[in-house]
């Protein structure tokens, strides 16, 4: 009897402290997106990790000590994310640096990479996954795996990655300010490529915050592949939940678009419900135009729903055009 | 009933003291003493150091210690090397206990300086505003001794200055950088001069 009695204090006790660490825990993970095209998706969060900068070039990461055994585990699989993400993609390490020296306290990071093809005519298209043909393809979406030239020139597959980032704002006591960026860039792909394979028709970036948050400021900036700053771009379209952008994909090379960036502050209320920001990308190569529709709901993810703002996106050309979406989920 | 009462917290009072005694079990093998800091050093040290410079700090409310070594490195083919552990916090009190917070050892080429750039009140707490600091260390075999940091405010460029002794290691810590009182200090660069004046290496724009 006593030994009974015992033992259900025991579980009891054990159930309620598993079941308090299970309930404390952020809930949030990466969305999966189903899609017909090879492409994978991931986030990080930077939450419980310490981020150290050496000489401006390294970035230390390690976990903090200071939280519970379940969150230290769960911290500690997100740091093996991210050391593999900056393995693996240096362009997105040179970005995290500038962020964090600038005072920046990075949140979460989610990527979405997609493998595209150069086309018989010259453009960037998606591969479908059922023409992924085993073993190139496999080591194309290893980002970096080869050099940019050998990679466009040779085997003329490249990689388009959409990055959204969320920071830690202000908080005045009412109101939160949180800053996004947006960023896609191309890689493995070469100038040389541009000058002879032609992409007419601008590209778009658009990202949709939660009606929870209103858009209060954006900016947006380009690069060419040869480094230098672009100014062909134009704000299309922009409201509290949306903000649409386009800019030149310049078909003649030393023009090519390598990198663009959208920042936001958006001002609402701090709240523990797990909420999703989406990015989009729409590389066109034909003169377009789009059309934008708002969606306000939940999406579902594998941790449950989340408040978002979808965009359905129709462009005045379908053939001519894909698309590459990136979800971000928070909950603070 | 009263015996009842009796089996209950006895219980509790045993399930609470096998939970206190597994905790402290893995507290103590997971963390060090002030003491067994530098041999921990030592013993990961890629340059092969015996010797570090210490240095405590509490800046921005967090108890750190610092571990720079005071080994030269005549072929200048090895980075500077710094080991950072951080008070460890804990229910048991009058424990005093360090984890390995960061270490640079090993990791990069040879700078006559390297810097590291940390937030001390980080991990993504969301309730207060974060501040950054620029930590600059060396063992000095360049016989440094005055740094001069550029930090950029709202009013313009500001400059800061710290002497070291020539012939030694040196640690030096600059902070707060981010939001101080409402206006944004950002790092700009470090200037090190030698003994007679002259600019011996600058970290920076």
């Amino acid at each position: 009897m006593k030994m009974k009695a015992v033992k259900q204090i025991f579980v009891a006790l054990t159930a309620f402290s598993v079941l308090a660490s299970i309930t404390m825990l952020p809930v949030y993970a990466s969305e999966k997106a189903e899609s017909p095209y090879v492409e994978t998706h991931e986030q990080i969060n930077f939450d419980n990790l310490n981020i150290a900068i050496l000489n401006s070039d390294k970035i230390i990461v390690s976990v903090d000590e200071d939280v519970g055994l379940l969150k230290k585990v769960k911290a500690n699989t997100e740091k093996e994310k991210l050391e593999n993400y900056l393995k693996s993609n240096p362009i997105a390490g040179q970005n995290i640096i500038q962020n964090v020296q600038a005072n920046e306290n990075i949140y979460a990071i989610a990527h979405t990479d997609a493998l595209v093809e150069r086309n018989v005519d010259g453009h960037w298209e998606r591969v479908k996954k059922e023409q992924e043909n085993g073993s190139l393809v496999k080591a194309l979406l290893s980002p970096f795996a080869m050099q940019a030239n050998a990679a466009s020139e040779s085997s003329g597959y490249a990689h388009l990655s959409l990055e959204s980032t969320i920071w830690n704002g202000n908080w005045n006591g009412s109101t939160y300010l949180y800053e996004i960026n947006t960023r896609a860039y191309w890689y493995d792909n070469s100038a040389e490529s541009g000058q002879c394979y032609p992409a007419g028709g601008e590209d778009f970036l658009l990202t949709a915050v939660p009606n929870t948050m209103g858009i209060s400021y954006d900016s947006f900036s380009l690069k060419n592949a040869n480094g230098s700053a672009s100014s062909d771009y134009r704000r299309c379209n922009g409201n509290a939940t949306y903000i649409q952008y386009a800019f030149e994909d310049d078909p003649f090379g030393p023009q090519q678009m390598s990198e663009a960036n959208m920042y936001l502050q958006a001002k609402g209320s701090r709240t523990t419900q797990l909420r999703q920001i989406n990015s989009y990308y729409i590389h066109t190569w034909k003169q377009m135009s789009l059309s934008v529709g708002i969606t306000a709901g939940a999406s579902v993810g594998p941790d449950g729903p989340s408040a978002s703002v979808g965009l359905d996106i129709r462009p005045s050309i379908v053939d001519k055009q894909w698309q590459l979406y990136c979800p971000l989920r928070f909950y603070f | 009933m009263n015996k009842k009462i009796g089996i209950i917290l006895c219980s509790l009072i045993g399930a609470a003291l096998i939970a206190l005694a597994i905790y402290s079990g893995w507290f103590f093998s997971t963390t060090l003493s002030e003491k067994e800091l530098e041999p921990y050093a030592i013993e990961y040290s890629k340059r092969g150091s015996q010797e570090f410079l210490k240095t405590t700090d509490t800046a921005l409310g967090e108890e750190f210690v610092f571990f720079v070594s005071r080994q030269t490195d005549p072929t200048q083919t090895q980075s500077q090397e710094l080991f950072v552990f951080k008070e460890k916090k804990s229910i048991i009190p009058f424990a005093k206990r360090y984890y390995k917070y960061t270490s640079t050892a090993g990791s990069q080429m040879y700078l006559p300086v390297d810097a590291l750039w940390f937030t001390p009140n980080g991990g993504n707490n969301l309730d207060v505003l974060l501040q950054h600091a620029m930590i600059f260390y060396s063992a000095n075999d360049q016989n440094i001794s005055k740094v001069d940091c550029i930090i950029s405010t709202a009013n313009g460029e500001e400059t800061q200055s710290k002497e070291v002794s020539a012939d030694q290691a040196f640690f030096l810590n600059f902070y707060p950088f981010g939001n101080v009182n409402g206006i944004n200090k950002q790092f700009v660069k470090a200037n090190f001069y030698g003994s007679d004046g002259s600019l011996i290496y600058t970290f920076g724009q």
